[in-house]
C-alpha cells in the first residue's frame, strides 16, 4: 500500500482521466481513429509512444464495437439504457449520437466524481457543437443543469462517488428514472480496479440484481503477479493510488468467475492482445500499422496481454434459445480463447 | 547509495602506448581516461560537445579498420541491447567485470528508449578507443539516423546539448561500426539475424557497410531479422528484415562451420533465451526494459575454452536523483 491520503489518492485517480483523454487525443491526431470531440476536452497536448497510440486505438475501437453491437441487437426495444461508470472525458455519447446509433427514447448516463463532472460540464458550456448534440431532438422542458450535472431526455451527467452504492441506486432508479426492464449496458473502463474489491463487487452485483436485461463491459488491467505485472503495479502506484481490485482478481479466469458469481451467466473475457490480433478489422489494422513505426513487438505483446476486455449478459425475461442467439451475435469470435488463461 | 568501483588499472594492461599513434586524430590516453572517469564515476556527466566530436573522429579510425565479420577471441563476455539504460550498463560492468579485465563484445542498440543514451554510447566509445582490442562494438538497428529520430536519442541530444551536433557526430560514427563478429571462428554474433541474401560469412565480408542502415537488403536483414518457430523465411512483423526458421539456422551453421549464432534485438524475460535447438541464442542486457517490462538482463560469459555461463541481473538501484523525477512509463488508464 502507500502513504497517500484519501484526498490525494482521489485526486490521483481523477488525473487518470486527463491522462486517458490526452492519450486518446494523441491517437486521434495521429490518424488512428476519428473522434471530432476529444480535442475539446484536452488542455495539454503531449506526445505518446506509438505503442500507446496503437493500444488506445484498440481499446476505443473494441469498446465501441461492443456498444454498437449491443445497440444493434436491441434495436427493436423502445428504450435502451447505457451507463458509463467513471466516464471522465469519454466522448462515446457524442460519437454514438453523431453516428445516430442512439436516438430519442434511449438514455445515456455518465457517472464520475463531482469534480470531474463539473469540469466536463464546463467544457459542454464552452462548445456549441457539444451542446447542439445534447439538445438535438430534446424536449427542452426536460433540460436541467445543476452544479455538477446535467439532465435531458437522452443524456444525463451525474457527479457521484461510485462507492456510495445506495446513492448510486437512488440516482439511477429515482433521479434518472431508469427502467429495470429495458436493455441496459454498463461500461466500466479502468474504474473498478481503483476501488476496493468489496465495493467494486457490490457495484457489479447491484446491476445484475436490479436490471433484468443487462450487459456489462469491463476494460481493465490483469496479471499483476508476473514480472511485467509487478512492474506495472509499481509504476502505476507511483502516481499515488493503489490498484485495489487488481490483486483480488489477478487473472482472466478470476475475473470471469467473479462475473459469473455476481449474477452474469454468460461471460467472455479476452486479452487485448487477442482482441487486437483476432477481432479488429484486418484492413483497418493494415492502415494504422503504417501510421507509425512500432518495432518493439515483444513489449507491445506484453502490454496488451496485461489488459483485457470482459463482456457479459444476463437476460431474465427471454427464452433460453433466444438468449443464446442474442449472446452469440454479441460476443467476439476469436481463435485463441484458451491461450488467454496461460500466463 | 552505492559508490561505483571503476578503477582503471593501467598496470594490468599491455595494450597501446600512452598516446594512440594509429591514426591522424591525436587523443591522449590520459584524456580518454578523464572522459571515462567523468562518465563512469559518481557524476556521470556527459562530455562537452567538442570532446564528443574528437571522440567520434578517433573512434572512426578504429572502426574503419575492422572487418564486417570482426574476429574476436575467448575469453569474452557477450552483451545484448543496452538502450540508454546507462545505470544498468554500470551494473553490467559490476556483474561482468570492468573492461579491460574482462573482454567485451556488444551486439548493438546502445541508444534510444532509455533516458541516458548519450552517456551509454559515449562510455562504450571511450572504452573502444582506450582498449580497442578488449572491446568490440557492433551496430544495432537503432544505430541509425532514422530510428533515433523516432525513439529518443535525437531528442535526448537536443535536450542535453541544445543542438543536434552530438547526434550527428554519433550517427555519422554508427555508419562505420562493424556488422557482425566471429568468436574463435565458431560463434557468429550479430544484432538481428540471418538474411535470405546471405549464405556464407564471405558474403557478409563483401558488404559495403559504411552507410545508413538501408530499408531492405542483406545489411538491413542482419540488423533486423528474428528467429521464429516456423520453418523457412517469413515476413517480419517489424516491417524490416525477415523471420527465419530452425532449418535456416541449421543450414547456415553447417555451411559456415559454426557452433552457434548469438544475437540480441528481442526482449527475452530471463535475459537470454535459447532457440532452434541451441543453434541460436538471444541475449538481452537491458533489465526492466523501458522501465516497464520487468525483465531480467543477461550476458554470456565465454571462458578461454569457449564454455559459456549466463549471468543475469536486475535493474541497478538508482541513486536518489532520477528515481523521483523520472516519468513513469505510460499505460492505459
Amino acid at each position: 500500500m502507500n502513504n497517500f491520503s484519501l484526498e490525494e489518492q482521489q485526486r490521483a485517480i481523477q488525473q487518470t482521466n486527463d491522462d486517458a483523454a490526452i492519450s486518446k487525443y494523441c491517437a486521434v491526431s495521429k490518424g488512428y481513429y476519428n473522434d471530432p470531440f476529444i480535442s475539446l476536452f484536452v488542455k495539454t497536448k503531449e506526445k505518446r509512444q506509438p505503442l500507446i497510440n496503437r493500444g488506445t486505438y484498440a481499446r476505443v475501437q473494441a469498446v465501441q464495437l461492443l456498444v454498437e453491437r449491443f445497440l444493434h441487437l436491441t434495436k427493436r426495444y423502445g428504450k435502451r439504457q447505457v451507463i458509463n461508470l467513471g466516464a471522465g472525458f469519454d466522448t462515446l455519447f457524442f460519437r454514438l449520437r453523431d453516428k445516430e446509433v442512439i436516438w430519442k427514447g434511449d438514455v445515456f448516463v455518465e457517472l464520475d466524481f463531482p469534480e470531474v463532472t463539473q469540469m466536463k460540464l464546463r467544457v459542454f458550456r464552452q462548445h456549441a457543437a457539444l451542446y447542439s448534440l445534447l439538445t438535438k431532438d430534446t424536449d427542452m422542458k426536460s433540460f436541467q443543469e445543476t452544479q455538477d450535472g446535467l439532465s435531458c431526455d437522452i443524456y444525463k451527467l451525474i457527479g457521484v462517488d461510485l462507492q456510495q452504492i445506495e446513492k448510486l441506486s437512488y440516482l439511477l432508479e429515482q433521479t434518472c428514472q431508469l427502467s429495470t426492464h429495458a436493455p441496459t449496458l454498463v461500461i466500466s473502463e479502468c474504474v473498478l480496479t481503483y476501488i476496493e474489491p468489496q465495493s467494486a463487487d457490490q457495484i457489479i452485483q447491484y446491476f445484475s440484481k436490479t436490471f433484468s436485461f443487462i450487459s456489462f463491459i469491463l476494460f481493465e488491467l490483469t496479471f499483476p503477479t508476473d514480472p511485467f505485472g509487478r512492474q506495472m503495479v509499481k509504476n502505476i502506484e507511483q502516481r499515488g493510488f493503489s490498484l485495489e481490485s487488481l490483486l483480488s482478481y489477478p487473472s482472466l479466469r478470476a475475473q470471469k468467475e467473479r462475473f459469473i458469481q455476481f449474477g452474469y451467466p454468460k461471460v467472455d473475457i479476452k486479452s487485448m492482445y487477442t482482441i487486437y490480433e483476432d477481432v479488429l478489422a484486418v484492413e483497418e489494422k493494415r492502415r494504422i500499422e503504417r501510421l507509425e513505426l512500432l518495432d518493439e513487438l515483444e513489449e507491445w505483446k506484453l502490454l496488451l496481454q496485461h489488459y483485457f476486455l470482459l463482456y457479459c449478459l444476463k437476460l431474465d425475461m427471454l427464452q433460453e434459445s433466444e438468449a443464446d442467439e442474442l449472446w452469440n451475435s454479441f460476443r467476439f469470435i476469436s481463435k485463441r480463447c484458451e491461450e488467454d488463461y496461460l500466463s | 547509495m552505492t559508490t561505483l568501483d571503476y578503477s582503471i588499472p593501467s598496470n594490468t594492461f599491455t595494450g597501446p602506448p600512452s598516446t594512440l599513434h594509429t591514426g591522424t586524430i591525436k587523443l591522449e590516453n590520459e584524456e580518454v581516461e578523464r572522459y571515462l572517469s567523468q562518465l563512469l564515476t559518481e557524476s556521470c556527466k556527459p562530455l562537452a560537445e567538442e570532446e564528443v566530436k574528437k571522440l567520434c573522429d578517433k573512434a572512426r579510425e578504429f572502426f574503419i579498420e575492422e572487418s564486417n565479420v570482426q574476429p574476436v577471441s575467448c575469453p569474452v563476455t557477450v552483451c545484448g541491447d543496452i538502450h540508454g539504460q546507462f545505470h544498468d550498463l554500470l551494473e553490467l560492468f559490476k556483474i561482468g567485470g570492468n573492461c579491460p579485465e574482462t573482454n567485451y563484445l556488444f551486439l548493438g542498440d546502445y541508444v534510444d528508449r532509455g533516458y541516458y543514451s548519450v552517456e551509454a554510447v559515449t562510455a562504450l566509445v571511450c572504452l573502444k578507443i582506450r582498449y580497442p582490442h578488449r572491446i568490440t562494438i557492433l551496430r544495432g538497428n537503432h544505430e541509425s539516423r532514422q530510428i533515433t529520430q523516432v525513439y529518443g536519442f535525437y531528442d535526448e541530444c537536443l535536450r542535453k546539448y541544445g543542438n543536434a551536433n552530438v547526434w550527428k557526430y554519433f550517427t555519422d560514427l554508427f555508419d562505420y561500426m562493424p556488422l557482425t563478429a566471429l568468436i574463435e571462428g565458431t560463434i557468429f554474433c550479430l544484432h538481428g539475424g540471418l538474411s535470405p541474401s546471405i549464405d556464407t560469412l564471405d558474403q557478409v565480408r563483401a558488404l559495403d557497410r559504411v552507410q545508413e542502415v538501408p530499408h531492405e537488403g542483406p545489411m538491413c536483414d542482419l540488423l533486423w531479422s528474428d528467429p521464429d518457430d516456423r520453418c523457412g523465411w517469413g515476413i517480419s512483423p517489424r516491417g524490416a528484415g525477415y523471420t527465419f526458421g530452425q532449418d535456416i539456422s541449421e543450414q547456415f551453421n553447417r555451411t559456415n562451420n559454426l557452433a552457434l549464432i548469438a544475437r540480441a534485438h528481442q526482449l527475452v524475460m530471463e535475459g537470454y533465451n535459447w532457440c532452434h535447438s541451441q543453434n541460436v541464442v538471444t541475449i538481452f542486457s537491458a533489465p526492466n526494459y523501458c522501465y516497464r517490462c520487468g525483465n531480467q538482463a543477461g550476458i554470456m560469459e565465454l571462458d578461454e575454452y569457449q564454455q559459456y555461463t549466463f549471468l543475469q541481473f536486475d535493474p541497478a538501484p538508482r541513486r536518489g536523483e532520477a528515481q523521483v523525477t523520472r516519468r513513469t512509463p505510460d499505460y492505459f488508464l
